[in-house]
């Protein structure tokens, strides 16, 4: 294709080159031709010239020969001769010069024959005037001969000029149409010329810009080709799978006719085991009601024990906590019994035997008595202690907390007035509780008097005590501005029996421990909250 | 001190301390005797007073006690250096006839032994065998 392009425009570069070549021959052509003529019309006017040129000549050579017979004077002789060899040079070039036309070459003969005449006549002349005088000439011319001959040679002479004027004539009109057809060839060709060169110049170009497009879009349909060829050849591939996948199905459509013909024998087996289990599933149903009835049957025993099982192990808890309480109890009810039994055996042993001084004796004795009393004391403690914790079934009453608060007042009046005492009360939400009026009562003064023994020395002692109401029970809040406690060393022990943490200040340390065992009989909870120097807060909760 | 101290008494009970001093006194006629019902003050003493004790000590200690107990006593005395542990025994002396509180005692390195009261004359005797 590309070639194809390049072959023809190189075709018509060669056409044109050789148009061109032929129109410049043309030109050249044409050139010649009206060069020709213009010769020819140049060859005619040296005829018509040359012609008059030996009429002239005739005329002179007359006139010279005739002015020497009259003078006889050889001065005339020299020019005659000199004319007379003119005239035949000239006749000798009009012969050469219409040697291509044979009518005037006849006319130039005949014109050379008369001019020879003459100048014979005219040669017999002289010669006469020089040997016989001007008499035997006239004689001799009496015939009137050289007029004649004269004559003769000016009607050739104006025969040639006259078809010589004919001849200017045409040649001048040819050369006039060839000079008019030249230019006008000569502006054709060039008109030619330019236009096919344009033509070739404009082909060219759009040639060139359509190779360069071309070149364009070959390399992009060089890249497509191989996109197309990978494609292709993709194709070919998935083709391949797609024949192998196509024949596997084709196995496996096989395989599932197979299979659903099996399906169809088995669906009816399976229609009649449903009919009979639908059967079944009803006796199953009937089955399933009486079973669901004893499940709940036993779901409701299962939650009864459950139940039953917390509750144990809730007892479980509360009598180990209880025996651990006793152990406690035991133990520290043991201590309290055995440190003054040991002072009297000390004591005792001491007094016995060695002989001591009066004072010893009666610090000793005062020791002995000091002693028995404690154990007293603390079997009084005991049985206090038991009597609490035996009744859980005392009568259970409503108490009004500000009547029981001044009652309290009333009793340590003695106290509170001695000692700068001021105790404060609240109970705008809840002023009373239905329970054991002793218990409470007992309570209450407890931890007045517990707040009273630890008041700061040199500080106005105060005591509020307020209730809260809360969703499910009753808040009770003793609070003092005490010397306090550090619970993080003592905290467990505060409740404890016989513990005691103030060695200036009297207490045998059971009165928190009455204020707890009180409280929990009453199935409330206690608790503490203190800072050294800055005081103390007992909250009692009662379930309502 | 003018007098040697052999004994350092430390118990809240003052009566217990009277008693002590006495069977001291009667059985070894001993005068080097210094008791604190506090027994803060009695850790301090020692602390502080550890070079003028001439001749080696003996410490009771009570204990239950309402603003240190034994336990505690012995807590802050481990911290103390070498010489005075070396200086002095520790004799646990005290009313309870728990078993408890016999095996706690013996936890304690600085415990000499457990002593219950009262004091006699048979006790102040034995420990005197083995102490001087």
């Amino acid at each position: 294709m590309k070639i194809s392009v390049r072959y023809k425009l190189f075709v018509l570069s060669f056409v044109i080159l050789a148009i061109n070549l032929a129109l410049g021959y043309a030109v050249y052509k044409s050139d010649q031709k009206l060069l020709d003529s213009e010769q020819w019309v140049q060859h005619t006017e040296q005829v018509i010239i040359q012609t008059s040129n030996v009429r002239s000549l005739a005329r002179e050579m007359q006139i010279t020969s005739r002015d020497f017979l009259i003078t006889d004077d050889s001065v005339f002789l020299e020019p005659l001769n000199h004319t007379q060899k003119a005239a035949f040079t000239y006749i000798g070039l009009l012969k050469k010069l219409t040697r291509d036309n044979p009518a005037q070459q006849k006319l130039i003969d005949s014109l050379d024959l008369y001019m020879h005449r003459l100048v014979n006549y005219s040669s017999k002349t002289i010669e006469l005037r020089g040997n016989q005088g001007l008499s035997s000439v006239i004689a001799y011319t009496t015939d009137k001969k050289r007029k004649s001959y004269t004559n003769r040679i000016n009607q050739i002479a104006n025969a040639i000029q006259e078809r010589e004027d004919i001849l200017f004539k045409q040649r001048k009109q040819i050369n006039t149409s060839n000079e008019a057809a030249f230019s006008r060839f000569s502006l054709i060709i060039f008109i030619s010329m330019a236009g096919l060169t344009i033509l070739l110049l404009i082909v060219a170009g759009k040639y060139l810009y359509q190779a360069k497009e071309k070149r364009k879009s070959a390399a992009e349909l060089l890249i497509a080709n191989d996109e197309l060829l990978f494609q292709n050849k993709e194709k070919g591939n998935r083709a391949a799978e797609l024949l192998i996948a196509n024949k596997e199905l084709l196995f496996q459509n096989e395989e599932k006719e197979k299979r659903a013909e099996e399906l169809l024998i088995a669906n009816k087996e399976l229609l009649f085991q449903n009919e009979e289990k639908e059967k079944r599933a009803l006796e199953l149903t009937i089955a399933n009601i009486e079973l669901v009835f004893q499940n709940n049957e036993k779901e409701k025993r299962a939650a009864e024990l459950k139940l039953a099982e917390i509750e144990r192990i809730k007892m479980v808890n509360e009598l180990l906590q209880r025996n651990k309480e006793l152990e406690q109890f035991a133990y520290i009810v043991s201590h309290n019994l055995r440190a003054p039994v040991a002072n009297i055996l000390g004591a005792s042993n001491a007094l016995s035997d060695m002989g001591l001084s009066t004072k010893e004796k009666v610090i000793l004795n005062k020791g002995i008595h000091t002693s028995v009393l404690k154990i007293d004391d603390v079997i009084h403690d005991l049985n206090h202690i038991l009597q609490v914790k035996g009744k859980v079934n005392e009568v259970k009453e409503i108490v009004v907390f500000s009547g029981l608060v001044d009652d309290i007042k009333d009793s340590i009046s003695h106290l509170i007035d001695k000692n700068d005492i001021e105790i404060k009360y609240d109970f705008p939400e809840v002023n009373e509780y239905f329970t054991v009026k002793p218990y409470l009562y007992s309570i209450f003064l407890n931890l007045i008097s517990n707040s009273v023994k630890y008041r700061q020395p040199n500080k106005a002692c105060t005591i509020e005590i307020m209730s809260h109401l809360l969703k499910d029970k009753i808040e009770l809040i003793f609070s003092d501005n005490g010397t306090g406690i550090d619970l993080k060393k003592k905290g467990e022990q505060v409740f404890g029996l016989y513990k005691r943490f103030h060695e200036n200040i009297e207490g045998k340390g059971i009165g928190l421990f009455m204020v707890k065992t009180q409280v929990e009989t009453l199935g409330g909870k206690i608790s503490i909250k203190s800072e050294e120097n800055v005081g103390t807060e007992f909250k009692i909760e009662f379930e309502i | 001190m003018s007098t040697e101290l052999k004994f350092i008494l430390v118990d809240d009970d003052p009566l217990n301390n009277t008693i002590c001093s006495l069977m001291l006194k009667r059985t070894l006629h001993e005068a080097g005797i210094k008791t604190f019902e506090r027994p803060q003050e009695g850790l301090v003493f020692i602390q502080s007073n550890i070079n003028k004790l001439i001749t080696h000590s003996v410490l009771f200690l009570d204990i239950h006690m309402p603003t240190l107990t034994a336990w505690d006593f012995l807590g802050q005395y481990e911290s103390f250096s070498e010489e005075i542990k070396k200086q002095i025994s520790i004799y646990l002396l005290s009313s309870s006839i728990s078993q408890r509180d016999r095996d706690k005692a013996k936890s304690y390195e600085s415990v000499k032994g457990f002593i219950t009261k009262p004091l006699t004359t048979e006790k102040i005797l034995s420990i005197a065998g083995t102490e001087f």
